[in-house]
C-alpha cells in the first residue's frame, strides 16, 4: 500500500526549474508588513511570450522586480534557466516603465540604448565605437535610425519607449521582463514592439510583459498569468484567460485576503512605531 | 575715484583660487544637477561642518587630511540620522534630511563659535570664505633638487588641485557608471552597475570638494557654486560630457568677473578698503552667468525660443494671407490692403502683423500691388495652392475618414495646413483620394 502525504514529497515545480525560463516557488513579497505578493508558485515556459495581468495594485510590477532581486522577499526563490538571478544575470533583460526616469536627461537615444552592453563592456572602460555602431543597428531595427542623436526629451512617448526596447536589446538576453511596453503608446509602436517581440520568440527567447489592457491580452500573448495579491490562474492564453478567471481576478472575491493585509500592515505599524 | 591696481601675485592668485574651487564644485555638481539630487549636495556639504571644526579643534590642525576624515565621519552621520529620521519615524525623505543637516550645521556653528575664543578659526571665513587671504596663506616649494629655485603658492591651490584632480578622474573612469546610476537607477541595480555604490562615490566626492573649497569661498557659497554652473552648462547643452567640461570653463568666468566686480564696484560706493567679498561676488557672478545662459542657451535659450515662436507666428500670417489671396482670385473678387486688415483684426492677429505679412509676400515676389490692389504672382500662386491645398485635403480627410461633419472641419484644418508637410499632404491625397473637399470646392493640385 503507497504512503500518503498531506504534502508531494517533491517540491512542487521543482522538476521543471531547469526548464522553465523562470521558476518561482513560494514567494511572498510584504511591504510594510503589508504583503502585496502572497505565496507566488510560478513556471514561465521558455520561448513564450507570457503576459502578467492584473488591476491596478495587483502587485504585477513588484513580481518583475522580485525576479530582479530589487524588493526584499518575505519568503521564496526564484530561478532563472535553472539558478538564481544573481548567477543568471547576463540571460535577463529589463525595460523598466517609462515614467520611472526623467526623459529631460542630457543624453543621445544611441546612449541610452548603448547602456544595454554595460555588462559586457565591464567597470572602468569607456564605450567603444563598435558599441555605439550596434545601438544604431538595434535603433534602426525599431524604426528610430534617424533619430539616434536626438535628445531623449526631443522623442514622443513611443519613440522613448522603443529606445527602451532598444537597450533590452542591446542586451542580448534569453528572457526579457518588459514592464507595461504597451501603456499609453501609438498605434505604430505597438506594431512595432509586437514585432520585435515576436522576432524574439521566434528566436527561442522568453518574454515576460506586464500587461494592462485585457481587450488586447489574448491577442498579444500566447502564456498568460492572471495576478491579484495571489496566482489566479497561469497557462496557455487559450484555456487562462478564461471570462471566470477575468472575473475572480478583478471582482471581490479577494477582500477577505486583502482585508487580512491591511490588518497585518496595522499590526506591523503598531509594532515599529 | 582710485581703482586699485591689479598685481599679479594677489589678484592672480585669488582669480586662481576661484576658478579652481568653481572647477572643483562643478563636477560633482553636475552629476547631482543630472541626478535630480541637489538637495543631497546642499546637505552633505552643511553636515560636513562639525566634522571640519571637531577635527580642527581637537587636533590643532588645519591638515586637509584630518579634515577630510572629520568631514567624513559628519557627513556619514548625518546621512544616517536622515535614514533613521525616514525609516524608524516615517517622516518625509526630504524633511528628513533637512532636519538633519540643519542639526548639524548648527551643531558645526557652535562649535565654530566656541572654537574661536581658543583656536585660530574666524566663523565667518568658514561661512563666507576668506577668497582675499588665499594669497597670504602660502607654502613653499623647493623645485627640482635641494637647493633649486624655491616657489610660494597659496596652500589653497594644491588642496584644490587635489580635489579637482579627484574629481575629474572619477568622472572620466566611471563615467558610464555614474550617467547610468544618474538617468535609470533601477536598470543600473538589474544590470548589476551597483547605483548604490555610485551614490555613494558621489556623496564623497561632495564632501570631499566643500572640505577643499570651505576655507576660500566658505561652506554656504560651495552651495551656490555646486548648483548654479552646472545649470548654467545645461542651459548650453544636452549632454553630460558636455556639460562636464564646460563646468570648469564657466568657473573661470566666474572667478574672473566676480573678483574684478568685488575690487572694482565698492570703492564706488565706499572709500574703506576691504569692504568686499570675492568669494560673494564669484557667486553672484555665476548667478548671473547661469541667468545668461537661461536667456540666450541654444536650445533651451528663452530668447531663442521666442524668436522661434516669432518665426512661426511671421509663417502663419503670411499663409493665411496667401490662402486670403487665392479664395478671393478664385472668386474673382479684388483685394484692397483694408480687407486683408479686417481679415486680420478678425483672426484677432491684428494690424502690425497684416503689414509685415504684406511685406513679407512683396519681398519674395509672391504679390505684386497696384493702387492698393493685392495680386498673387504666378510663384505666389504656387505658395498659395500648397496652402490651400493642404487645407482642402484635411477637410476631406477629417469629413471622410474622421467622420467629423463637414461644417465643423474648417477650424481644425485652419490650424493643421501650417504643420503640413509635402510628405503628409501627398499621404493625405492617396488616403482621401477627393479631388473636391467637403464644400465642393476644388482641390489645387501639387
Amino acid at each position: 500500500m503507497p504512503l500518503i502525504h498531506d504534502t508531494p514529497a517533491t517540491l512542487p515545480g521543482a522538476e521543471h526549474a531547469a526548464d522553465a525560463a523562470i521558476c518561482i516557488h513560494d514567494l511572498t513579497v510584504a511591504y510594510d508588513g503589508r504583503p502585496v505578493l502572497w505565496d507566488i508558485d510560478l513556471d514561465f515556459p521558455r520561448g513564450s511570450i507570457c503576459g502578467i495581468v492584473g488591476p491596478n495594485g495587483a502587485g504585477k510590477s513588484t513580481l518583475l522586480k522580485a525576479i530582479l532581486g530589487q524588493v526584499a522577499t518575505t519568503s521564496g526563490r526564484v530561478l532563472v534557466h535553472g539558478a538564481s538571478f544573481d548567477a543568471q544575470r547576463r540571460l535577463v533583460a529589463y525595460v523598466p516603465q517609462r515614467e520611472s526616469v526623467d526623459w529631460e536627461f542630457p543624453v543621445r537615444a544611441v546612449d541610452v540604448v548603448a547602456m544595454g552592453a554595460y555588462p559586457r563592456i565591464g567597470w572602468f572602460r569607456g564605450v567603444s565605437r563598435a558599441v555605439i555602431e550596434e545601438a544604431r543597428s538595434v535603433l534602426d531595427r525599431v524604426g528610430l535610425a534617424d533619430l539616434a542623436m536626438r535628445q531623449i526629451g526631443r522623442l514622443s512617448g513611443g519613440q522613448q519607449q522603443r529606445v527602451f526596447l532598444a537597450r533590452a536589446l542591446m542586451q542580448r538576453a534569453q528572457v526579457y521582463l518588459l514592464d507595461e511596453p504597451l501603456a499609453s503608446v501609438d498605434a505604430s509602436t505597438e506594431q512595432v514592439i509586437l514585432g520585435v517581440l515576436g522576432e524574439l520568440r521566434h528566436e527561442g527567447r522568453t518574454i515576460i510583459a506586464v500587461h494592462h489592457d485585457l481587450a488586447t491580452a489574448a491577442q498579444s500573448f500566447d502564456w498568460c498569468v492572471l495576478l491579484n495579491l495571489r496566482v489566479i490562474a497561469s497557462g496557455p492564453t487559450a484555456t487562462t484567460l478564461t471570462e471566470a478567471n477575468v472575473a475572480r481576478t478583478y471582482g471581490g472575491r479577494l477582500t477577505i485576503l486583502s482585508e487580512a493585509a491591511e490588518a497585518l500592515r496595522q499590526a506591523a505599524s503598531r509594532g515599529s512605531a | 575715484m582710485p581703482l586699485r591696481v591689479f598685481t599679479p601675485e594677489i589678484d592672480g592668485w585669488i582669480v586662481v583660487v576661484g576658478a579652481l574651487a568653481g572647477a572643483a564644485c562643478s563636477i560633482p555638481g553636475t552629476w547631482l544637477l543630472v541626478r535630480g539630487r541637489l538637495m543631497a549636495g546642499d546637505a552633505v556639504t552643511h553636515a560636513v561642518l562639525p566634522g571640519i571644526a571637531g577635527a580642527f579643534i581637537a587636533f590643532q590642525s588645519r591638515d586637509p587630511l584630518l579634515m577630510l576624515a572629520g568631514a567624513a565621519i559628519s557627513g556619514i552621520a548625518c546621512l544616517l540620522l536622515a535614514v533613521v529620521l525616514e525609516r524608524a519615524l516615517r517622516v518625509d525623505r526630504g524633511a528628513a534630511l533637512g532636519v538633519a543637516f540643519s542639526a548639524f550645521f548648527a551643531i558645526g556653528l557652535v562649535l565654530i563659535v566656541q572654537g574661536a575664543d581658543r583656536v585660530d578659526l574666524d566663523p565667518s571665513c568658514v561661512l563666507y570664505g576668506a577668497l582675499e587671504l588665499a594669497p597670504i596663506d602660502s607654502v613653499s616649494f623647493g623645485l627640482f633638487a635641494p637647493g633649486g629655485p624655491i616657489i610660494s603658492i597659496p596652500r589653497a591651490v594644491p588642496t584644490l588641485l587635489v580635489a579637482l584632480a579627484a574629481c575629474a578622474i572619477a568622472s572620466w573612469v566611471l563615467f558610464k557608471e555614474l550617467r547610468l546610476g544618474a538617468f535609470d537607477p533601477g536598470f543600473a541595480a538589474a544590470i548589476g552597475a551597483r547605483p548604490l555604490l555610485i551614490d555613494l562615490l558621489l556623496a564623497a566626492l561632495v564632501a570631499m570638494v566643500s572640505v577643499a573649497a570651505f576655507e576660500s569661498v566658505g561652506s554656504i557659497l560651495v552651495v551656490a557654486l555646486l548648483a548654479a554652473l552646472p545649470a548654467a552648462a545645461r542651459m548650453l547643452s544636452s549632454r553630460v560630457g558636455t556639460m562636464l567640461l564646460l563646468g570648469p570653463g564657466l568657473a573661470i568666468a566666474a572667478s574672473v568677473a566676480g573678483h574684478f566686480v568685488a575690487v572694482a564696484v565698492p570703492p564706488l560706493f565706499s572709500d574703506r578698503l576691504g569692504d568686499t567679498s570675492s568669494a560673494g561676488t564669484m557667486a553672484l557672478m555665476s548667478g548671473l552667468i547661469f541667468l545668461a545662459c537661461a536667456l540666450l542657451g541654444p536650445e533651451r535659450g528663452i530668447v531663442l525660443r521666442v524668436a522661434r515662436q516669432r518665426q512661426l507666428q511671421e509663417r502663419i500670417a503670411r499663409e493665411e494671407l496667401l490662402a486670403l489671396l487665392w479664395r478671393s482670385q478664385e472668386r474673382g473678387l479684388a483685394v484692397e490692403v483694408q480687407d486683408i486688415r479686417r481679415h486680420f483684426v478678425t483672426m484677432a492677429v491684428g494690424r502690425r502683423a497684416s503689414g509685415r505679412a504684406v511685406r513679407s509676400l512683396s519681398q519674395r515676389d509672391w504679390v505684386t500691388s497696384s493702387n492698393d490692389r493685392l495680386a498673387l504672382t504666378t510663384s505666389g500662386e504656387r505658395e498659395a495652392a500648397r496652402v490651400i491645398r493642404s487645407h482642402r485635403l484635411w477637410e476631406s480627410y477629417l469629413a471622410e475618414q474622421a467622420s467629423i461633419r463637414p461644417d465643423h472641419v474648417h477650424a481644425t484644418a485652419s490650424r493643421l495646413e501650417h504643420v503640413t508637410g509635402d510628405d503628409l499632404a501627398a499621404q493625405l491625397a492617396t488616403e482621401t483620394n477627393a479631388t473636391l473637399d467637403p464644400h465642393g470646392q476644388q482641390i489645387p493640385r501639387e
